[in-house]
């Protein structure tokens, strides 16, 4: 799992760590909403300029961070070279076969690849710096309108941080097990497509069982401590917007009045 | 089969920024057919070093070397494969990797996996379950229904059916009942003794150490400290002090009789057997240092 970094919380002190989560999940969500709006490519650039510059805001290693989503990465460069071979219209640029290159298709494929990008690297940035605990906080404090509308939010949300909670170690028993099984002679890169992913089978059922078991233990453990709801829940971390926060948030204005004055 | 670490350092998610050393410079030469504990303090890297011996972690620098084929950060997985064959690994809470829907598909999961046909695997599961004293009853079960210690059998036959040649164990007896771990470390003990197995057991049982193994590992903070011999392991007082070693409950309870008596000069003993002759040494002596009686 080293190679991974997707999902995962890089504890730290730097500007990005500092700032409120809730200013976090709003500045990304602007990014990548802004980015799908404009198509002029000084936009886009600025975009993944800023997207970037937070890499570097979060004290993150930069060869750390593209190993870790050079997958991703990959992935959405193979379908933007798809959408680059496909999508017909305007001049005709290259034609090999029944490919084409045309204009059109290159400018989707790499407004596409751009978009994705800079969507990718937000939020990656935003996974790594935040806490599990704070994410969930966060859509606690977005979701809490809804309660208005009977929606049980706070056991949704206490659900979900407990299911964050979690990911750690699941990833943990995951790479146990596949270590037993390894041991055991069970090979995991080799052979077709089905084969491999029957070899999965030995990892994956274990691992099933041991989360229910565990969701089992934690559930008994919660009710022998008098747990009845997740309402009028006290919270031992509360968040603390700064001043700073405001600041970023403001920043986001003149750029937002910007982007739809030059449309 | 030997097993021989040379330098060996491994730094986990060496290519990032948290990189963390857990073990340094270790070298180190098991000899075929020996039994080693692998002793040291939670978080001293033996599981790490187990790790190591089937290729499971490569060395970051350094060389493993199992029988006659060399691990270093170069192997390729497929090389392993062969390795993984010869080396039978029993991980802690080995009752996690349990899935097929009965135990005996389950311990019959390993052999198949190195080229045994089904018909035979299944033979040499049920002849390895047979050996572990297993409730042959149970044979077509889920392993899901059985109790810890069937499953923790049930696990340790999936290891052994693969009939391997070097055997790693981590913390086997942990959460066993007493009569179950006594009759597993029996176990092993024979598997040494009559199929020449070569054996290295990560353990905190220091009772177990001082009777099955004819060797110890020590480790601290991913630094081998000292390879001895029990008698001579359970010796250093000084490394008790530093709690980088703990001593068998005799050692322990000699220990404390000498300081009360003032019988200081004798080496400790590490069995019950060494502990009953110490004692009557001991109570032979009277307190100006005399021997009253001639034997021991
Ligand atoms: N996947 C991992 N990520 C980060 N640190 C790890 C990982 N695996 C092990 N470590 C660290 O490596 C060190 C040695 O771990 P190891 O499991 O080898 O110890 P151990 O001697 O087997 O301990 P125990 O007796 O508790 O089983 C520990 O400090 C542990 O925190
Ligand atoms: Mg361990």
């Amino acid at each position: 799992m080293p190679d991974f970094i997707f999902g995962q919380f890089m504890p730290g002190k730097s500007f990005i760590h500092d700032l409120d989560a809730r200013n976090k999940l709003i500045s990304v969500l602007l990014i990548v909403a802004l980015d799908l709006l404009t198509t002029s490519w000084l936009w886009l650039f600025l975009f993944l300029l800023i997207s970037l510059l937070s890499i570097r805001l979060a004290r993150l290693n930069l060869n750390f961070f593209f190993r870790g989503i050079r997958f991703f990465v990959f992935m959405i460069f193979l379908t933007a070279v798809l959408q680059l071979l496909f999508s017909r219209g305007g001049q005709v640029i290259f034609s090999w076969g029944f490919l084409q290159l045309t204009q059109m298709g290159l400018q989707t494929g790499v407004i596409f690849f751009l978009r994705f990008l800079t969507a990718l690297v937000a939020m990656t940035v935003f996974l790594l710096t935040t806490s599990p605990i704070a994410i969930s906080d966060t859509l606690a404090f977005f979701l809490s309108p809804l309660k208005i509308l009977k929606l049980p939010v706070d056991d949704i949300t206490l659900t979900l941080s407990i299911a964050l909670r979690f990911v750690p170690t699941m990833i943990a028993t995951f790479s146990s097990i596949l270590d037993a099984q390894k041991s055991r002679g069970a090979v995991f890169n080799r052979g077709s497509l089905l084969h491999r992913m029957k070899m999965y089978i030995p990892v994956m059922a274990p691992l099933f069982l041991n989360s229910v078991k565990r969701a089992e233990d934690l559930a008994a453990a919660m009710i022998m401590r008098g747990y009845t709801d997740g309402r009028q829940r006290t919270r031992f971390r509360v968040m603390h917007w700064r001043l700073v926060d405001t600041i970023v948030m403001a920043a986001w204005l003149p750029i937002i009045l910007l982007l739809f004055i030059t449309r | 089969m030997a097993i021989v670490f040379k330098e060996v350092n491994y730094s986990y998610q060496s290519k990032t920024p948290n990189a963390f050393q857990l073990l340094k410079n270790v070298s180190f030469r098991l000899a075929d057919g020996s039994f080693t504990a692998l002793l040291g303090q939670t978080g001293s890297g033996k599981t790490t070093l187990l790790k190591h011996i089937n290729g499971l972690l490569k060395p970051s620098s350094g060389q493993v070397i199992v029988g006659d084929q060399i691990i270093s950060s170069k192997t390729s997985e497929k090389d392993l494969a062969d390795l993984r064959k010869n080396v039978g690994f029993l991980f802690q809470f080995p009752e996690t990797q349990l899935f097929a829907p009965t135990v005996l598909q389950d311990v019959a999961f390993g052999p198949e996996n190195f080229g045994q046909t089904k018909p035979s695997a299944e033979q040499i599961a049920k002849k390895t379950l047979e050996m572990l004293g297993f409730d042959m009853t149970l044979l077509n079960q889920s392993p899901i229904n059985l109790s810890g210690g069937q499953q923790r059998l049930a696990a340790l036959a999936g290891v052994l059916a693969t009939e391997p040649q070097i055997l790693l164990l981590d913390e086997p007896t942990a959460g066993l009942d007493p009569s179950t771990a006594k009759r597993v470390m029996i176990l092993f003990k024979k598997l040494q003794q009559e199929k020449h197995l070569t054996i290295l057991m990560a353990t905190h049982d220091m009772d177990a150490a001082a009777e099955f193994a004819d060797q110890i590992l020590l480790m601290q903070q991913g630094k081998l400290v000292k390879q001895a011999a029990p008698k001579d392991m359970f010796q250093e007082k000084e490394l008790v002090f530093q709690k980088i070693l703990a001593l068998p409950k005799v050692t322990t309870f000699a220990i404390r009789f000498a300081a009360k008596t003032g019988y200081t000069n004798q080496k400790l003993p590490i069995s019950e057997k060494e502990l009953i002759s110490f004692l009557q040494r001991a109570l032979s002596q009277d307190p100006s240092g005399k021997e009253t009686t001639p034997h021991a």
